[in-house]
């Protein structure tokens, strides 16, 4: 028998503001412990959580960019438990009436099909803190992530693989990244993401027994930890021992690459939702959402199938440019200074990434758009050499030079020369009689070595591909 | 008799050193023999006394200039501990100031005393408190009513002209009307409850106590307002009571609804001094109108649902990790929790947080809370079609007055219900002052109470104004 995975995945994204989702106190990653707090955050007596603007427009954002229909009305609830790390004994979220319900997030399946996953639901909450826990048995609280701005995204269980859910991990994140809804970085835990994993045979419509993982703090993590679980799951079945798996919560261990049972279901707290009379409804105006809507770029993979579209690019260049707004800003940027599409791709996601990331700046700094313009049209004009134009571009691109005056400091602007290339290659050809003869003999292989001698001829400022054709002319290979 | 805050803010304006008042309160905070006080901010006060000499000074006038003010133990106040009287707090210090205490200050109050409460404020009697019972100016045997006693204690045995107190079913209003001084519940939302530390979120109102309507009145104007730090708090103006107008020229013409329901299972002498502010009202040109509060029967039930389930969530937060008191060697996480909250809450806070656990839990929010909730939109409502045929409301702040001290302890229902008058206020949002309207047979004090609609806090303060003179 065959058996399906049925996964759905629970992602918290952290909101990039700079002050929490209920008070003032700021939210700088990596800070001294309790230095980020305030007596909001710290749940002091007396304390009154205020909701943060920035934080909702920030929701509403990425609800509009995951295709969610926004609520006009919506309230936040206390939900309740005991740990050190939640100040005030309770979190406010929402529990019955989220900001944003519905939406989808687009896959792509390596044989060019799209699968839409759909999203139950969207709502806001503050995080916990964290504990530290000490060799000497003591615990410490770090309350600087408690009551940093997150939203909940819920998915619906309609992701079959591994794969699927690794890829619409990505595809959140090009999103929520793209509107600058969030950094979404897992390892800084601004993306946290828990797996709800089930089996059964195929064909049934009824769902399996489901277990929730958590701890996935990587991609990576939650490919593996879904593939380990369903993987198990599957060995059970077929042992006719699918009775055992049991509904509970387990924990991804990364390095024995093995999940553990947490806790059992009957363990499961009682959270005592109730709405919080601290902070009233939410209410969001039909010009409120208009003007967040109004004021979102176009979305990843609107712009990805443009790029396709206006400037032919496969669909490969089009998905890397894309993987980034800064990535598809450049590239555009580039192209509208005069370079020729397919070479501006190409160049942006070789040299201009690849020099960004050796110095840790962005795209321009690393590459200013109008050099890597003029760059590419030297190249495209075949007045300087592809190779050369690569091995230089480090140099290039640090000395802020104009491209042009560069290459011909350094002797390397190709002669464009009919006369000039018609002796090189005149020479050549006088030189490699060997070689002649191979190619006659419909040798095509050996032409390189022609060119190479008449690129030595010319004592490297030929075009190569000049070269060959003018060969190809003068034997009459045509 | 101590001076009135109309008196002292005019003479401290007019050039009398605010020292002079200060001290006076402070001598008397610190030779309280009613357990009123149960903390003297001498330093503190005298230095800010100086403050308000030097605003005075530079030529400002300050409508509550060097009068000295008492504080519930639930306002936190920076540098200075605050305990809710619960052993849970204990040495418990606020690193900042509630909303409505830096206002009064800012408008020339000085902060001399923190008073006793009920612990947590659940209580009608201020017997629940972790630093003893407050003992009735009048009568020693007998209790202030609660849960802001001490402040009520503090104002009638005039330690201090003004006190802060919190209302979340009567907490102000009870014990004013026990112990013969104005105390007022304003409408919800118009005194932040920032720093006011939280019992019921959706019910609690800060409030003023002083020996009369104007200097209470003044203290809420200069408190009231919006405060963007409490998501709750309204943005309303608040307008003054007309000065000009003699208060009894204004009852004229007046509205004053009153429930007959209100009367049955009265003390006599209550019932008595109910029908002689009627009387009172209508010689002075009032009409009087019978209106109906058909779910008002419903209110204690009603009360003590959300109430107790808002309690139980406001009060996780003590938990022994950051602040107040731990248990001694907990054996796991779980044990440090259950042992500290055990020992730091007494027994009628942990009462009302197994209600309010239970009113909240799985299965049965929507018999309890969310019906209860129900119920409290049609006491809304209630209130609403009332007060389209009056204009305030009229009855007594509580069905007895001051009780002995052991009295209603054994039986936490009949404690409950000495609140029965002032509960429904809270549950519709609406304010509601206990004005002194004279004394049982006894002597003891009969307040009675005027609720207004939601917001018309300015109207309650001018009838208020009216029958504290018709009372005279």
């Amino acid at each position: 028998m065959e058996y399906e995975p049925v996964i759905g995945l629970e992602v918290h994204c952290q909101l990039a503001t700079t002050t929490k989702m209920f008070s003032g106190a700021t939210t700088v990653f990596g800070r001294e412990p309790n230095s980020q707090v305030d007596v909001v955050s710290l749940g002091l007596p007396g304390a009154l959580p205020v909701i943060n603007a920035k934080a909702v427009d920030l929701a509403v954002a990425a609800a509009f960019a995951l295709g969610g229909a926004v609520q006009a009305h919506s309230k936040f609830d206390r939900k309740h438990y005991f740990y050190p790390d939640l100040p005030k004994g309770y979190q406010i979220s929402q529990f019955d009436e989220p900001y944003c319900i519905g939406g989808a997030v687009l896959i792509d399946h390596a044989d060019g099909t799209t699968k839409s996953i759909g999203l139950t639901r969207i709502h806001m909450e503050e995080d916990a803190g964290k504990l530290i826990h000490q060799d000497n048995g003591l615990s410490e609280v770090d309350l600087n992530r408690a009551g940093t701005p997150l939203i909940e995204i819920v998915s619906e269980p309609q992701l079959r693989s591994a794969a699927e859910a690794y890829s619409y991990l990505m595809e959140l994140k090009r999103a929520l990244k793209w509107v600058g809804v969030s950094d979404c970085e897992m390892q800084e835990g601004s993306l946290r993401c828990d797996a709800n994993v089930s089996v059964r045979p195929v064909g049934q419509t009824r769902f399996g027994t489901r277990v929730e993982i958590k701890n996935l703090n990587s991609f990576r993590a939650v490919e593996s930890a879904i593939e380990h679980e369903i993987a198990q799951m599957i060995a059970l079945h077929r042992a006719g021992r699918q009775g055992e798996i049991v509904q509970c919560t387990k924990l991804w261990d990364p390095d024995h690459k093995v999940t553990r049972i947490m806790r059992l279901k009957e363990d499961a707290a009682d959270y005592r939702y109730f709405p919080d009379p601290d902070l009233p409804p939410l209410v969001l105006t039909e010009a409120h959402r208009e003007r967040i809507r109004a004021s979102l770029p176009e979305l990843p993979r609107v712009r990805e199938a443009r790029f396709q579209q206006q400037y032919g690019l496969d669909r490969t260049a089009a998905r890397d440019l894309t993987a980034d707004a800064a990535i598809a800003d450049y590239f555009e940027a580039v192209v509208q200074l005069g370079a020729a599409p397919r070479l501006a791709a190409n160049w942006t996601r070789e040299e201009a990434m690849r020099l960004a990331h050796e110095q840790h700046r962005s795209l321009t700094e690393a590459a200013p758009p109008a050099t890597m313009a003029k760059l590419i049209g030297l190249v495209e004009s075949g007045r300087v050499a592809r190779v050369e134009a690569k091995m230089s571009s480090t140099d290039l691109f640090a000395s802020s030079e104009d491209p042009e005056a560069y290459f011909t400091r350094l002797g390397k602007i190709q002669v464009q020369d009919a006369g000039a290339l018609s002796s090189w290659v005149a020479q050549g050809i006088a030189q490699e009689a060997k070689v002649v003869a191979d190619l006659k003999a419909g040798k095509m292989a050996a032409i390189g070595r022609l060119i190479g001698a008449t690129m030595k001829l010319s004592g490297g400022k030929a075009d190569p591909n000049a070269i060959r054709a003018e060969i190809i002319r003068q034997l009459g290979l045509g | 008799m101590t001076e009135s805050i109309t008196a002292i803010a005019a003479a401290v304006n007019g050039g009398r050193s605010a020292r002079n008042a200060v001290e006076h309160s402070l001598h008397a905070a610190e030779r309280d023999t009613l357990n009123a006080i149960i903390r003297v901010h001498r330093p503190r006060a005298v230095a800010a006394a100086d403050v308000v000499d030097a605003r005075v000074r530079s030529g400002e006038r300050l409508p509550l200039a060097g009068v000295p003010l008492v504080i519930k133990d639930n306002l936190c106040l920076t540098g200075a501990e605050v305990g809710c009287c619960s052993k849970i707090l204990a040495g418990f210090i606020a690193p900042y100031t509630a909303t409505a205490v830096a206002r009064l200050e800012a408008a020339g109050a000085v902060v001399v005393a923190t008073a006793n409460m009920d612990e947590f404020a659940m209580g009608s009697s201020n017997e629940t408190s972790c630093r003893g019972p407050v003992r009735h100016p009048l009568d020693p045997a007998r209790v202030p009513g609660g849960s802001s006693g001490g402040c009520a204690a503090a104002v009638a045995a005039g330690i201090a002209p003004l006190a802060l107190g919190s209302d979340t079913g009567g907490s102000i209003r009870q014990p004013a009307s026990l112990c013969g001084v104005v105390g007022a519940k304003p409408s919800y939302g118009a005194v932040s409850r920032y720093g006011l530390i939280a019992f019921g979120s959706s019910l609690d109102q800060i409030g003023p106590f002083a020996a009369d309507v104007a200097g209470a009145e003044t203290a809420f104007r200069a408190m009231a307002g919006h405060d963007p730090l409490d998501s709750t708090s309204a943005a309303h103006s608040w307008a003054p009571v007309d000065q000009t107008i003699d208060p009894r020229a204004a009852l004229r013409g007046l509205r004053v609804g009153w429930c007959p329901a209100h009367v049955a299972g009265l003390a006599p002498g209550v019932r008595a001094r109910l029908d002689a502010a009627k009387s009172a009202l209508e010689s002075a040109g009032a009409r009087l109108v019978e209106v109906e509060l058909p779910h008002e029967r419903f209110a204690v039930a009603v009360y003590y649902v959300i109430a107790t389930g808002e309690a139980a969530s406001n009060l996780a937060r003590f938990d022994g990790i950051r602040f107040g008191h731990r248990a001694s060697d907990p054996k796991d996480l779980g044990d440090l929790y259950a042992r500290s909250r055990a020992e730091g809450f007494g027994a009628e806070v942990r009462r009302r947080i197994f209600l309010g656990t239970y009113v909240l839990s799985t299965g049965y929010y929507d018999a309890y809370y969310k019906k209860a909730q129900q119920v409290r939109a049609l006491i809304v409502r209630d209130y609403q079609q009332a007060f389209a045929s009056c204009d305030v409301l009229l009855g007594p702040a509580s069905p007895t007055t001051a009780f002995r001290r052991g009295e209603k302890t054994a039986d936490p229902l009949q404690m409950y219900l000495s609140d029965v008058f002032t509960i429904a206020t809270n549950l519709a949002g609406v304010p509601g002052v206990s004005v002194p309207f004279g004394a049982d047979e006894r002597g003891l004090p009969v307040g009675m109470q005027l609720q207004a609609a939601l917001g018309d806090d300015a109207r309650m303060w001018q009838v208020a104004a009216g029958l504290e003179a018709l009372a005279r």
